[in-house]
């Protein structure tokens, strides 16, 4: 393959994974950052069971609010209409994450129920950031990347020069990777900020 | 728009680091200008949208907060307020220590009083702060719909948001210092591959060049990959820190890569 359409190849191939990027980052905005099950939505939850307790009129104008600016999510929003028109909560009613398997977060013991939430929020995001040092592999991946065209360029001055013209995919690949861990962070973080 | 103004000469950068790289693989300079050109407009869409999506994950730490330091500020002065209107005069009257966060409760307890409650207070409205929390906008549109609450139900209600507002915001600063630590970390490893390829590159000349006569463009085309390397790196893993990209790391990273690779070229491998 002459160098031009290496070169030629190499910007394809950028601009293709520009878009998908583009496009994965549309995604992630559209559904307003959350993925999957958000311990913080089921806090929200309780406490507008709370406010529903305490003041059903707040309760019934947080239901009625402009439905089309979808600042709750759906599951929340059809639960608020539910409890405005006296419909009783049940548990089972809702997907929990795997933490709140053991127990039902509407008893009455609310402080209780504060302070645990609380620490498995925090014990979650930990574990779900930190613990399994994705961000550590990460670094480590892209440092990698970063070092390997040294080997690469040491083999092609010592025995074949050929091997210099594959440096722009090398190049779009390095490219390409770092968008997509790029979007596999940003999600890791966005689910935890709702 | 101030990150527009980021996108494009972070932009530059790169293509400009690209083009040399591709004018160092082939002495087409038509061929290079052209993939630049293809290349500079999907690397701003990308470093824009970045940029977009970093600075509203920032605002929503500033959003919960805000929203706590208002709930904060409520309860303290539910004793003496008896209703939702002057309750919020009085927040707004707090005096403000010029934190991010006390500015956006200003703004948005300004645009409160102004919009629904008290239509007199015409420039008050510091333009009403752009909340990118939903749950931020929610409780601050629930205020607005809601102006007929009286002390015991306004007590409830900020009680039960204080409980919320304190997750939140003790969730987010957690969030925060883990993402500092993290920053530093990933700081560090930036500042070593860099130095390392300054390292790497330097030796590999002195030690070849007694031995090997025509390497020129072969040792251009891999400093300028090295260069074009570290930009992808740096420019684009600044997402990931949930900070804006600063020309301070790109120069920093530069010039330990120069200084490593550039410098006394018989001095002091």
């Amino acid at each position: 393959m002459s160098s031009e359409s290496v070169i030629i190849l190499s910007s394809i191939l950028m601009a293709i994974f520009s878009a998908i990027f583009d496009h994965q980052l549309k995604e992630l905005r559209k559904r307003n950052f959350t993925t999957g099950s958000n311990p913080l939505l089921f806090k929200m939850l309780s406490i507008m069971r709370h406010v529903h307790q305490n003041i059903p009129s707040s309760f019934i104008a947080l239901a009625r609010l402009d439905s089309s600016r979808q600042i709750l999510p759906s599951q929340l929003r059809s639960l608020a209409w539910k409890l405005s028109l006296g419909y009783r909560l049940e548990t089972k009613t809702l997907d929990l994450p795997p933490f709140m398997g053991f127990f039902d977060p509407f008893t009455r013991n609310e402080q209780k129920i504060n302070e645990h939430m609380f620490q498995e929020i925090i014990g979650d995001l930990r574990r779900r950031l930190f613990t399994t040092n994705i961000r550590n592999i990460i670094t480590l991946i892209i440092t990698g990347i970063t070092i390997t065209p040294v080997i690469v360029i040491i083999s092609a001055l010592f025995y074949q020069k050929g091997i210099l013209e594959v440096l722009p995919i090398v190049t779009s690949l390095f490219y390409g990777i770092v968008l997509q861990l790029i979007v596999v962070v940003l999600k890791r973080y966005a689910s935890v900020l709702i | 728009m101030a990150f527009a103004g980021k996108a494009i000469s972070l932009t530059l950068v790169f293509a400009s680091n690209f083009f040399l790289f591709l004018f160092s693989m082939t002495s087409n300079f038509f061929l290079s200008f052209s993939c630049s050109l293809t290349t500079i407009f999907f690397v701003y869409i990308v470093v824009k949208g970045c940029i977009e999506v970093v600075t509203e994950l920032t605002e929503r730490f500033t959003d919960y907060e805000a929203l706590h330091l208002f709930v904060t500020k409520s309860i303290k002065s539910l004793g003496y307020q008896r209703n939702l209107l002057s309750l919020l005069e009085e927040v707004y009257k707090t005096p403000c220590k010029g934190s991010e966060a006390q500015l956006k409760i200003r703004g948005i307890v300004g645009g409160l009083l102004y919009k629904k409650i008290l239509k007199v207070k015409k420039k008050n409205s510091s333009g009403a702060a752009k909340l990118s929390s939903p749950l931020t906008r929610l409780v601050f549109s629930l205020l607005e719909k809601l102006d007929s609450f009286d002390e015991a139900s306004l007590k409830n209600f900020m009680t039960s948001l204080h409980d919320l507002t304190l997750s939140l915001y003790l969730n987010a600063k957690k969030l925060r210092e883990l993402i500092a630590v993290e920053r530093l970390k990933h700081r560090v490893l930036q500042i070593a591959s860099s130095m390392t390829l300054g390292f790497v590159i330097k030796t590999f000349f002195v030690f070849t060049r007694f031995s090997y006569t025509n390497l020129t463009s072969n040792v251009l085309t891999f400093v300028s990959l090295a260069l074009l390397s570290i930009t992808i790196f740096t420019t684009l893993t600044c997402a990931i820190q949930l900070r804006h990209p600063s020309f301070k790391d790109l120069t920093l990273c530069f010039t330990l890569f120069a200084a490593l690779a550039c410098l006394p070229l018989n001095g002091w491998v």
